[in-house]
Order: structure tokens, then sequence, then C-alpha cells
């Protein structure tokens, strides 16, 4: 009888007890690291790419599809007679915009000194300012061949889809001598209840074909949920880092619907204080 | 590691119990009988046998005319226990022994609304550090215990049935409750039903969103194995449904609770009073609000809430009042929120998030008696907490604030009380007590995200960096007691360290749509509790007896200002004459007005109110059974007052008649 109690409470207890709730929960994964035998993996091929002069041919890689805002494209590349991968070169790329009856512009875009590549993959960014086909959006990806020191270039039509929400702010600032700016949300890229890197690159129109990443500017963000008229705490005003890139952190405190106000200042004047991105979580 | 270790050290507990049995069994059998510390007839409990009597009281309705206990009030339903001004984090609210937590982070569901009076055998109300036996505490315990069935040598089914209705919000309670005994086994069956319309309050003004339903059921089965011990198996549930809370901007759409526990009491033989109980205990309750009967809801939300919670204790009774005790508990709450903002994608966030609560305690308490029925009652208990966040979306709120919240907070309370009593002249008695309570800060002051406050119209942020409070207590109780008299007065002084206390973030911004603000917790140098209870019982000749109960807080912070919510003076009188078998009963309640409020958190001026309530009832023999017929009256001048804790100001009932017919089989 008594080791019958015992056995009753007992099991008793550890029912209760293998009842218990996820006391030891575990930490969140990380996200998987790049697999640095095919950094490609999960990236979208944009197309191929033959630059005759350089004896080269670019594979070219995005890891979403082309939107108007920061695109960051990979190329890997190839020696065109023997295949093997090219690891010693200088990639660049030219965006232009035909709008027809002989109009065309370009857009932002950055180029890399460095002539090694990580994972071996070379790259490059576009600031796409609008959406476009593959008739109209053109790339002219350029190689110089560390390796017979020539240069060569091959062009790619691209379809560009508007970013929704967008991932651009276009606009003329009276303020700053009616210039055209674009700014042009790099981070975060999908926004997460919590602390996230913010990065935006902001750049001025010098002519049709030229952009100068702007650097004296001060930006002060605002996030804010357009529904509930609130914001988020502890927010750090994204400040220059280099070549128009501006660091900072933004917080979002719930999923939903959410605004980056952007305040301009210039030299301590404010230039612009409406323009804003949003953000989905 | 920890679940392993946990079941290893109650293995142990178990085993050095059933070696004290074995020494025993060679002993002749005694009767297994419950043994209490607390008697049912002793001060505390002077107010519960009174007004327990009414068969119109809810739990509250006993429970506010208790001595020391006030209500903080958000509806007609769900009132929120208090000792003095000790809120529900500072107090510990228990049934039969088991810690439960509401899942509501507005506090609409006190534990105390899962036992219906058909259920409850009797309240006790330990003040302060006294109260600290069974859980880490600075404000006391009020323990609810139910009804259990009693053995009887026939098998005849006795219970008792019970129908009300009121008049102010067109009521009606229903209770049913069964027992029967078969053999070695015993059990009762209890049913409550309650619906209720929105109330008038005094001035026939309507109260919207006052109504509500609920349901409420409970079983309990006492396997008797030998003289000396038994099991006990508890359940209880608890439905509510549509439940109005006309002071807070959303409702309770459905609130469930359920709560499970298997007991085995073993008497140990030739030791008189000496007794073991072991309980394990699991509860969970789920509830959910809902803005839908609220037009003026500026966006549809989800606002569910969660609380499990699983324990076990072992308990040593022997004489002397010896108690020996060892626990362990661990809570698990949540609560989120899912907004829909119109042609936007929906928000989420856990205001409460996900976290659990784990508490290893043993505690100790026995009286030294000396000459001249002196007597010295010691009390220990020692805590260990560990409170922690769940990784997951709660969790990365908090990273906003740069804070980990899954880092575990550990703490170590201590408690103590040391009472000393003697008899200062043949009628008088004393008790002077000096009391040492730690209370750690509650989940939602560690980890609240954004929790709305109706009362300051502030959102509130938790503080994981939350000391304890930490209470230093004296009280001294004089008691005189003459044939046709009794009358006590205690007097209290509580010095809390660390009183935890709300301010304002400055330069954060609110998040609630119409919050004035951000507030979060912090702990100030320390709050000043003290006041009295004072009650005076007499017997008037044969059929006159009367009863009045006063109380009065007084407490401020370190810099003088008022604390929140304290009640001021009430007074609760009642005057009863029993002729035969007619019981008639006046009843006289007066609340000061409270001139000293905080108004930082939205505290207001209450002015006072005298309240008058009628009651009769007479018991009818028929057969067997008893029928019980009662009428009363209660707010008879239709007054439209309302009381200091009733948040928002919201007026309490108007005149309200009352009708209830019980049988009694």
């Amino acid at each position: 009888m008594k080791r019958n109690i015992q056995l009753i409470i007992l099991s008793a207890l550890l029912i209760f007890f293998t009842q218990c709730r996820k006391n030891e929960a575990q930490p969140e994964p990380e996200p998987a690291p790049v697999n640095p035998s095919n950094p490609t993996d999960g990236m979208l091929k944009l197309g191929e790419v033959y630059m005759q002069n350089a004896n080269a041919k670019a594979v070219l890689y995005t890891p979403k599809d082309l939107v108007t805002g920061y695109n960051t494209i990979y190329a890997a590349i190839y020696d065109s007679s023997n295949g093997s991968k090219l690891l010693n070169g200088h990639f660049e790329v030219l965006p232009s915009m035909n709008m027809g009856s002989g109009m065309s512009h370009g857009c932002p875009f950055e180029n890399y000194e460095d002539s090694v590549p990580d994972n071996g993959l070379f790259s490059c960014a576009v600031v796409f300012s609008m959406e476009g086909n593959a008739q109209q959006w053109n790339l002219d990806f350029g190689f110089h061949n560390h390796q017979n020191e020539k240069f060569g270039n091959g062009k790619l039509g691209v379809n560009v889809l508007a970013s929704s929400p967008s991932r651009l702010i276009k606009t003329v600032l009276s303020s700053d001598s009616n210039s055209t700016v674009m700014i042009a949300l790099l981070q975060p890229g999908s926004a997460k209840v919590g602390i996230n890197d913010l990065e935006l690159v902001m750049y001025k129109k010098k002519d049709d074909f030229s952009y100068l990443p702007v650097t004296d500017y001060n930006i002060e963000i605002e996030p804010n949920m357009p529904s509930m008229g609130h914001g988020s705490p502890n927010n750090v005003n994204p400040v220059h880092s280099e070549n128009g890139h501006y660091k900072g952190k933004v917080n979002f405190t719930m999923t939903g619907l959410w605004q980056i106000k952007l305040k301009l200042y210039r030299n301590g004047t404010l230039i612009s204080s409406d323009q804003y991105f949003e953000i989905t979580l | 590691m920890r679940r392993y270790s946990l079941i290893l050290i109650l293995f142990l507990q178990h085993r050095s119990w059933s070696q004290q049995k074995d020494q025993d069994s060679a002993l002749k059998t005694v009767h297994l009988q419950e043994v209490s510390i607390y008697d049912e007839n002793s001060r505390m409990n002077q107010s519960f046998s009174f007004y327990r009597n009414n068969k119109l009281a809810t739990t509250e309705d006993i429970l506010s005319r208790m001595q020391g206990v006030n209500l903080i009030k958000r509806g007609a339903y769900g009132l929120e226990p208090t000792l003095r001004n000790y809120g529900s984090g500072q107090t510990n609210l228990t049934i039969d022994g088991m810690r439960m937590y509401g899942a509501c982070t507005d506090k609409m569901d006190p534990v105390s609304i899962y036992i219906e009076p058909n259920n409850l055998k009797s309240i006790q109300v330990s003040q302060g550090a006294a109260g600290a036996l069974d859980g880490s505490t600075i404000g006391g315990q009020i323990n609810m215990r139910t009804r259990e069935p009693e053995f009887n040598c026939h098998p005849i089914m006795s219970g008792q049935a019970s129908t009300s209705y009121l008049s102010v919000n067109q009521g009606l309670n229903s209770s049913l409750s069964l027992e029967q005994t078969l053999g070695k086994v015993a059990y009762r069956l209890s049913g409550t039903y309650r619906h209720a319309n929105d109330y008038k309050a005094g001035s026939d003004s309507l109260i919207p969103h006052s109504g509500y339903e609920k349901a409420n059921t409970s079983v309990c089965i006492v396997f008797k194995t030998s003289e000396r011990q038994n099991f006990k198996l508890d359940y209880l549930g608890d439905w509510g449904h549509n439940i109005g809370y006309p002071a807070l901007p959303m409702d309770v759409g459905k609130a469930t609770a359920g709560i499970y526990a298997l007991t085995h009491r073993y008497a140990i033989k030739g030791k008189a009073l000496s007794s073991n109980e072991f309980k394990a205990y699991y509860n969970s309750v789920y509830h959910q609000m809902d803005d839908t009967h609220r037009p003026e809801s500026p966006m549809h939300m989800d606002m569910p809430g969660w609380s499990q919670t699983i324990g076990a204790y072992n308990e040593l009774r022997g004489k002397h009042d010896l108690k020996l005790r060892i626990d362990f508990h661990q809570a698990y709450t949540k609560a989120d929120m899912t907004m829909y903002p119109k042609n936007e994608p929906l928000m989420y966030l856990q205001t409460l998030p996900e976290n659990t609560l784990n508490d290893f305690g043993f505690a100790a308490g026995r009286s030294f008696h000396f000459k001249q029925h002196q007597q010295i009652d010691l009390n220990l208990r020692v805590d260990y907490f560990s409170q922690s966040a769940f990784y997951g979306p709660g969790a990365n709120q908090w990273k906003v604030f740069n804070q980990d919240v899954t880092q575990a907070k550990t703490n170590f309370l201590k408690n103590m009380n040391l009472a000393y009593s003697g008899n200062l002249g043949k009628h008088t008695g004393a008790q002077f007590s000096m009391g040492y309570g730690e209370r750690i800060p509650t989940s939602n002051e560690r980890y609240g995200f954004y929790l709305y406050n109706r009362q300051d119209q502030f959102d509130y942020l938790g503080n994981p960096d939350l000391k304890p409070e930490r209470s230093l207590q004296a009280e001294l109780l004089v008691k005189e007691q003459f044939k046709w008299a009794e009358f006590s007065l205690n007097l209290f002084y509580h010095h809390v360290y660390d009183y935890i206390y709300a301010y304002q973030l400055e330069g954060y911004s609110q998040m609630t749509i119409g919050a004035k603000g951000l507030k979060t917790y912090r702990n100030i140098e320390y709050a000043d509790n003290r006041g009295f209870e004072a009650s005076l019982k007499l017997n008037l000749g044969d059929y006159f007896s009367y009863l009045g109960n006063a109380k009065f807080v007084y407490a401020q912070t370190y810099d003088g200002k008022p604390l929140p919510l304290v009640p001021p003076f009430k007074l609760q009188e009642a005057l009863r004459c029993t002729y035969k078998l007619y019981q008639f009963q006046l009843e006289h309640d007066f609340g000061a007005a409270q001139n000293r409020v905080n108004s930082d958190y939205g505290d207001k001026v209450t002015p006072s109110f005298n309240l008058i309530n009628l009651r009769a009832s007479r018991n009818i023999p028929i057969r067997k059974c008893i029928l019980q017929v009662a009428l009363a009256c209660e707010n008879v001048f239709d007054l439209l007052y309302h009381e200091h804790l009733d948040i928002g100001g919201v007026p309490r009932f108007g005149r309200n008649v009352l009708c209830n017919i019980s049988l009694v089989f």
C-alpha cells in the first residue's frame, strides 16, 4: 500500500512536471551563413554578359528582383576561353535608361576599388530611379582583367520593378538650391521587431548621367505608425560614413506598417521634413 | 536539468515523510482530522462567519467586509482584493494554498472570482509578514478554502440548491451543490450560473457595459485509503462570457479557467495535531478582451492573455502550531495584442512577453508557550525566485530598450515574523508582532510592454532591473473580551524599502491611442503604511447582535506624497436580530472622503457616503430539509456613489432588491 501511494504520487509528479512549458527556451537560430562553396545559392540569375576585349564572361546575380531603389548586383567572372574563374580585376557598371525618342538618362551607381572579390563574387550597386523593362534599362558591365591587363565591356537589359513600399525617395529640395536628390533605403532589408540597422544612401543629381554622393547632411529619423500615431524609442540617427551612406539604428516595437520620417538638415538648416520611407513588418 | 533536480528534491522529501509513517504504523489508528492553524472563529474570521450566513452575499461581498480587506472595482464583476493598500503583486491570493496568476494585464481576473460562495469554506486572511508562510509577501495572504465532502455513514445525498434574483441588473444567480459518501469515497459537486444585465446606479443611471455571464463548476472527490490518510482530487472550472468592465476601455469576451489538484493527507499517529499534506496542482487561465461592444474604440484589437501555473507543496504540521513547508511553483504568463487597422497590415505585439517565474520556497513556523498564557509565534520563510522572458517577439521588442529580458533575474527573498502575545488583564489580551517581508516585482512590473493604465491614462513599461520590495513591520493588537462584547483594535506600521513606484519617462512617446505618455517603475527609497482596524461585537440580549468594523490606512512615499489607491476610513456595521427562524439585519456602511490623493497616478478626490442595506431571511423546515427565503434591499436610498478604489469613479449599484430561495437537503 505504502509503495503504491508513493508510486501514485511520483507518477502524478512526473505527469505534472513533464507538462512544464518550454521553460528552457532556445535562442532563435541565427540566419544560415552564406555557403562559401556556392555563394550564389538562393540568388536570382540576372543573365550573362560576354566582355570580349577582356576575354571574360560575367554571370550576374541579384539577391532579389531588381527594384527601384538600391540594388546590389553580383558577378561571377570566368575566362571565356578556358572557363576558369577570374579572381583579380576591376568590375564596374554603368546604368542607362532609354526613354524613347532619343532621350536617355542614368541613375546613381556604385563601383568598388577592391580588385579581389569576397567569396569569388565581384559586386556593384545600382540605385534605379524608376521602373522599366529590359528594352529601357540597360546595364553596361565592364571588366578590367588583371590577368591580361585588358578591359572589355558588354550590355544587359534588365527589368526593374517598382519597390513596394517604395525604397527610394526622389525629390527636389528647394531650400538646397533646387537640387534633385535621391535617397535610397539599404537597411533594414527585411525589418524585424526590435533593433534594426538603418542605412540610407543619398545622391544629388549633377547631370542626367552623373550623381554625386551627399556627404554633408544631418539626418534625423522618426519612426511612426500612421494608424496609431506613436513612434518608437531609442533610435539612432544615421550619420554619414562614406560615399553618401548614412548609418544608424531604427527600432520597431511591433509588427505592422511603419513610416520612417526623415528630417534633413544641412549646415544646421532644416532642408526637408516631409519625406518618409514605409516599412511593413 | 532544473526540472530533474526539482523532482529529486520533492522525491527526497517524500521519502523522509514515508519513513516517518513507517515508525508510526505500529501505533493504533486515529481519525484523520484536518488541522489548521487558523481557527474559523478567530479574529480574522469573525466577519466571515457573520456575513457568511447571508445567502445573498457573493464572495466579493464577504471579502469586502473582512478586516483589512478592500476591493478595487473595475466592473460589476471581478473585484480585486487588496489587503490594506497592498495590491495584487504585494499580497498572495491563493486557493487552498495554490498559487495562481491572473491572465489579464489589466487585473480583470483576480483569483477570487473562481470561488463561488457555495464552494467557499473559509477565507483566511493574514496581514503582512505574518501571511508569508505560504509565499513571500509584504502585504499578507488571502487564502480561500474550498468546500470538500464530509464522510457520512449513510450513502444519502445531501446538498443545497439556491437561486437569487437582483433587481438592479436583472441578475440571476443559481447554484447547486451535491455531496455523497459511497463507502471509502466521498464526493462533492457544485455548479453556479450567473447572468446579469447592465446595472443601474443610484438615481436611475444605467451603467453601460456592466453585464456579464458566467458558469462555474467544481468537483471534489476524497478517497479514504485508511482512517489516517486520504487522497483528494479537485477540479474547478470557470467560464466567463461577455463580462463588462465599465471602468476600462475594453470588456472581456471570454475567460476560462481550470484548476486541478491532487492532495494527499496523512495524520501522524500517536502525535496529536500532527499531519502531513502533499499537494500537486496545475491551473490555467485564458482571458480574451473584447472591444466589439465599444463603438468609440478607434481600432479593433484582440487582446488575449494566458496564465499557467504548476506547483507542489508538502506541509508538515505538528503540535505547538508547528508548520514545515516546502514548495515549488512555476508560472507562465503571456499577453499579446493584435490590431486591425483599416486597409493596412495587422499589427502585433506582446504586451506581456512570454515569461516564466520559478519559485522554490521553504517555510517554518511554530509557537512557544510560556507561563500565564504568554506565547511567541515565529514564522520564517525563504524563497528563491528566478524569472525570465522567452526568446521571441516579446524579447525582441525589449531589445529596443537595450534590455535582454531573456536573462534570468534571480532573487533570494527572506521573510520573518515574530509575535508575542500575552494577557493584560482578565478580559484583555494583546499581541505585538514585528515582521520583515519581501516581494518580487510582478511580471507586469518587470516585463510589461506599453500596458495601458486607465487610471492615469499612461502606458506602462516594465523595468527588468527592479529590486524586490522589503518591508519592516510592527503591529499591535489589543483585544477585550466580555460575555456580551468583544472589542479589538489592531494598529500597524509598515515601512517599505525599495517601494516600487511609477514615474514618467520623459522624451518617450506612448503607444496607446489617446494615452498621455510613457511611465515605468523604479524603486524609491521607501514608503510608509500605517493605520488601524477595529472591530466591535456586541451580544445584545437574546435576539440582537451587532458587528462593527472600521478600517483606516494612511500611506505615503518618503517625500510625503500620498500613495495611489489608498482606501479612506471605512466603517461597516450590522445590527442583526434573530427571532426564532427569522433573521433581520440592518447594515450601515460609511466611507469617508478621500482627499489625500496621488494626482500623478490619476487618483481623484472621492466624497464620503453613507449606505443603508436591509436584509431579512427565514428558515422553513420541511421534513428533513430547510428552505431558506431571503429578501434584501441594498442601497435603500438609491444613493449615487462610488468608493475610492472604484477605477474611473464608476458609480456603484443603486437600490437593489434581492431575493433568494435556497433549499438545504
